[in-house]
C-alpha cells in the first residue's frame, strides 16, 4: 500500500504541476508539452484505479491525437504575446464565470455522491470477475446505444464543421487524375507510321 | 487482483525510468568523450549555402491542421470499435447493427469529405 | 516491507535487462543485415570488414558516434533538442514491454496489450515533432510535419487492421491473440489486412518507399538534419527498434507469435522465442528487400493511399469480418 501511495502523489504532483505549468508558461508550444505530460499522468491515475482502458484511450485519443492537433496549430498560427495580453482583462469576468459554472458542476456532483449514495451506485458497471474493456463493451452498444448513436452524429457534425470551416479547394490547381491515368492506352497518344524514304511525315491536327 | 495487476504496471513504470536513463546515459557517455570547439558558423541554422532569409517557423499549409482533425475523428471511431470488437460475441444483433448505424453515419461523413477533395493532396 | 520493495524493483530491472539487451544487440544486428540485403540486391558487397563478415560494424559505428561533437544550434531551443531523441529511443524501447515470447515468457502481461502497443506507437510522432521544432531550422521543421502527417495518416488504418484481428479473438491480451491462432495464422483468412498492415508499418516507421520525411533530395536529412553525435544515433536506434517491434506486432497479430507453424514433432521441439525471432527476422527482410527495390512516393501519392485507399478497405474489411462471424456464429465468447 505504500508504494501505492507514493506512486499515486507522484503523479498527482505531476498533473497539478503540469497544469499550473500550461497557464504560466511564457512559449505556447511549452504550454502543450506540458499539457501533454498532464494526460500522460492523468492517464496513469486512471490506470491506478483499476480503468485500464479508459487509461490507454486516454493515452491514444488525448495525447496521441488532440495535443498533436494544439501542437499544429500553436505552431500555425506563432501567437504574438503582447498581442494576446491587451486583451487580457476583458476576458476576465467571463472566464471567471466559466470556472464557476464548472465548480458548481463539481459540488453538485459531490454533494450527490456523498448525500444520496443510491444514485451513483445504480448505475455502476464495474465488474471485477470481467475485464473493464468488456464490461464497458456489454453496456455502451445496447444499455446506452442512444448516447452511443449520438456520439456517432456529432462526430459527423465535426467532421463537416471542420471541413466547411477550414477547407478551400484552390481551383488554379492541376490536379492529378489517376483513373484516366492508368486508364491510358498506348494507341491513344502513340501512332506507328511507316515513313517513306525521302518523303517527310505529315502530322495531321 | 487489484494489487497484481497494478504489480504489471509497475514493471512498465520502472521499464521507463531505465529507458529513459539508458538514452541520457548514452547522450552523457558521448559528452564526455566529443571535443569541442564551437564556432558561428557550425552553430548556425542549416541553410544550403546563403544565409537563412526569414525565420524557421513558419507559416504552413492548413490543410495539416485539417489531417489533424480528420484523424481525431477516426481515431475516436476506432476507439469506440475495440470494446465492441471484443465483446461482439456476447452482444447479439442489437450490438452488432447499432454498430452498423454509427459506422453508416460516420462514412456518409467520409463521402462527404471524399466529394468535397478534403482528401486530395495538392 | 521496504526490502520487499527494493526485491521486486531489482527483480524487475533484472528482468528489464534480460530483455533490453538482446533488443539492444537485435538492432544492432538488424542494421548490418539491412544494409547486407540492400548491398546483395545492388550486387554490391555491403559491410563485410569489421569482424567476422562484417557483423561489428555498427559497434563500430556506434564507437564513431561517441567520439562526434555535439552541436546544438544557437537558435535552437536546448532543453527539448535534447529531450527529442530521448523520448524516440525511450518510446521505441518502451513498447517492447508487453511483447511475448511464449506462453509464460514475457516481461509483463497487460489486459490491454495490443492498445498499450497502439497508444505507445501513436506517442511515437512527439520525438519527431519535438525535434523539429526544437532545431529552429527549416527543414527539419518541414520534415517533422511531413512525417507527423504521415504517420498520423497510417494509424487509423493500423487501428482497423488490429480491429479486424480482434474480431477473431475477443480479447486484447498479447498472449489470448497469439493462442486464438493455434489452428490457423491469421495471416491466412485476414491475407487483404496483414498486405495492408506491412505496408503501413513501413509508412509508419518512415522507411522507403514511404520515408519522405528525409528525402534527401528536398528536406536534406528531414528532422534529423541538426543532430550530430550520439543524439543522432538515438533517432536511429529507436528508428531500428520501432522497425523491429512493427515487425513482433505483425508476427504477433498475423504470423501466430511463438506457435510453430505445424504442431509435429520437429517443429514443436523448437524453444517458442526461436520462432518468434525467425518470424520477425523474415518480415525484417522484407521490409529491407522493399527498401532496395521500390521507389519513393510522392506526399501526395502516400496521402492518397492512406486515406482514400487504405482507410476505405480496412474499414469495409471489418464490416466484412464482423458480419460472416457474426452470420455464421463464429465469434469468441
Amino acid at each position: 500500500m505504500l508504494a501505492h501511495s507514493i506512486i499515486f502523489y507522484f503523479f498527482s504532483f505531476i498533473t497539478i504541476a503540469s497544469s499550473l505549468m500550461v497557464i504560466a508558461s511564457k512559449n505556447t508550444v511549452h504550454a502543450v508539452f506540458f499539457l501533454i505530460l498532464d494526460f500522460v499522468s492523468i492517464s496513469s491515475l486512471f490506470i491506478m484505479l483499476g480503468a485500464e482502458f479508459l487509461g490507454m484511450l486516454t493515452l491514444i485519443v488525448y495525447v496521441g491525437a488532440v495535443a498533436v492537433l494544439f501542437l499544429f496549430v500553436v505552431m500555425m498560427i506563432n501567437v504574438n504575446f503582447s498581442e494576446l495580453k491587451s486583451g487580457f482583462l476583458e476576458y476576465i469576468p467571463f472566464g471567471l464565470l466559466i470556472g464557476l459554472v464548472i465548480l458548481l458542476e463539481l459540488g453538485m456532483m459531490i454533494a450527490t455522491w456523498k448525500y444520496k449514495p443510491d444514485f451513483v451506485v445504480s448505475n455502476s458497471i464495474v465488474n471485477k470477475t470481467i475485464t473493464n474493456t468488456e464490461s464497458l463493451g456489454l453496456v455502451i452498444y445496447t444499455d446506452y446505444i442512444f448516447f452511443f448513436q449520438l456520439s456517432g452524429f456529432i462526430l459527423l457534425v465535426a467532421m463537416i464543421g471542420a471541413i466547411v470551416l477550414t477547407f478551400r479547394r484552390k481551383e488554379s490547381l492541376r490536379r492529378q487524375d489517376i483513373t484516366t491515368q492508368v486508364s491510358r492506352e498506348r494507341t491513344d497518344s502513340v501512332e506507328l507510321i511507316e515513313v517513306k524514304q525521302s518523303e517527310g511525315v505529315k502530322i495531321n491536327d | 487482483m487489484e494489487t497484481e495487476f497494478l504489480r504489471d504496471y509497475a514493471t512498465i513504470l520502472i521499464f521507463l525510468f531505465i529507458s529513459i536513463g539508458l538514452g541520457f546515459g548514452f547522450i552523457f557517455v558521448n559528452f564526455l568523450f566529443s571535443p569541442s570547439n564551437p564556432d558561428t558558423e557550425k552553430l548556425s541554422a542549416y541553410e544550403c549555402g546563403f544565409e537563412a532569409f526569414s525565420d524557421s517557423r513558419m507559416k504552413f499549409d492548413v490543410r495539416f491542421y485539417l489531417v489533424a482533425i480528420l484523424f481525431i475523428i477516426f481515431d475516436l471511431e476506432v476507439a469506440f470499435l475495440f470494446p465492441w470488437a471484443v465483446t461482439l460475441g456476447q452482444l447479439g444483433p442489437l450490438g452488432f447493427w447499432s454498430m452498423m448505424i454509427f459506422l453508416t453515419v460516420l462514412t456518409i461523413g467520409f463521402i462527404y469529405e471524399w466529394k468535397k477533395g478534403a482528401l486530395d493532396w495538392e | 516491507m521496504m526490502s520487499e520493495y527494493l526485491n521486486i524493483i531489482l527483480f524487475d530491472s533484472l528482468k528489464i535487462l534480460a530483455l533490453l539487451i538482446p533488443v539492444l544487440i537485435a538492432v544492432a544486428l538488424i542494421v548490418w543485415v539491412d544494409r547486407r540485403v540492400w548491398g546483395l540486391v545492388q550486387l554490391r558487397k555491403g559491410p563485410n570488414v569489421v569482424g567476422p563478415f562484417g557483423l561489428f560494424q555498427t559497434v563500430a559505428d556506434a564507437l564513431k558516434y561517441i567520439f562526434k561533437e555535439i552541436i546544438i544550434p544557437a537558435g535552437a531551443n536546448k532543453i527539448i533538442f535534447i529531450l527529442a531523441p530521448v523520448v524516440t529511443m525511450s518510446l521505441a524501447l518502451l513498447a517492447w514491454a508487453v511483447i511475448p515470447f511464449g506462453e509464460n515468457l514475457y516481461v509483463t502481461n497487460i489486459n490491454v496489450g495490443i492498445l498499450y502497443l497502439f497508444a505507445v506507437s501513436s506517442l511515437g510522432v512527439y520525438g519527431i515533432i519535438m525535434a523539429g521544432w526544437a532545431s529552429n531550422s527549416k527543414y527539419p521543421f518541414l520534415g517533422a510535419l511531413r512525417s507527423a502527417a504521415q504517420m498520423v495518416s497510417y494509424e487509423v488504418s493500423i487501428g482497423l487492421v488490429i480491429i479486424n484481428v480482434l474480431l477473431c479473438v475477443g480479447s486484447l491480451n498479447l498472449v489470448d491473440i497469439v493462442i486464438a491462432q493455434k489452428n490457423i495464422w491469421f495471416a491466412i483468412p485476414l491475407f487483404p489486412m496483414f498486405v495492408i498492415f506491412f505496408i503501413s508499418a513501413l509508412a509508419e516507421t518512415n522507411r522507403p518507399p514511404f520515408d519522405l520525411p528525409e528525402a534527401e533530395a528536398e528536406l536534406v536529412s528531414g528532422y534529423q538534419t541538426e543532430y550530430s553525435g550520439m543524439m543522432y544515433a538515438l533517432f536511429w536506434l529507436g528508428e531500428y527498434a520501432n522497425i523491429l517491434l512493427m515487425c513482433a506486432l505483425g508476427s504477433i497479430l498475423f504470423l501466430g507469435g511463438w506457435l510453430s507453424p505445424l504442431d509435429i514433432a520437429p517443429f514443436n521441439l523448437i524453444p517458442s522465442p526461436i520462432w518468434l525471432i525467425l518470424k520477425i527476422l523474415l518480415l525484417f527482410i522484407l521490409f529491407a528487400l522493399v527498401k532496395a527495390i521500390v521507389p519513393r512516393y510522392r506526399y501526395d501519392q502516400l496521402m492518397r493511399l492512406g486515406w482514400k485507399v487504405f482507410l476505405p478497405l480496412s474499414l469495409f474489411w471489418v464490416v466484412l469480418t464482423s458480419g460472416f462471424l457474426f452470420y455464421f456464429d463464429l465469434l469468441p465468447n
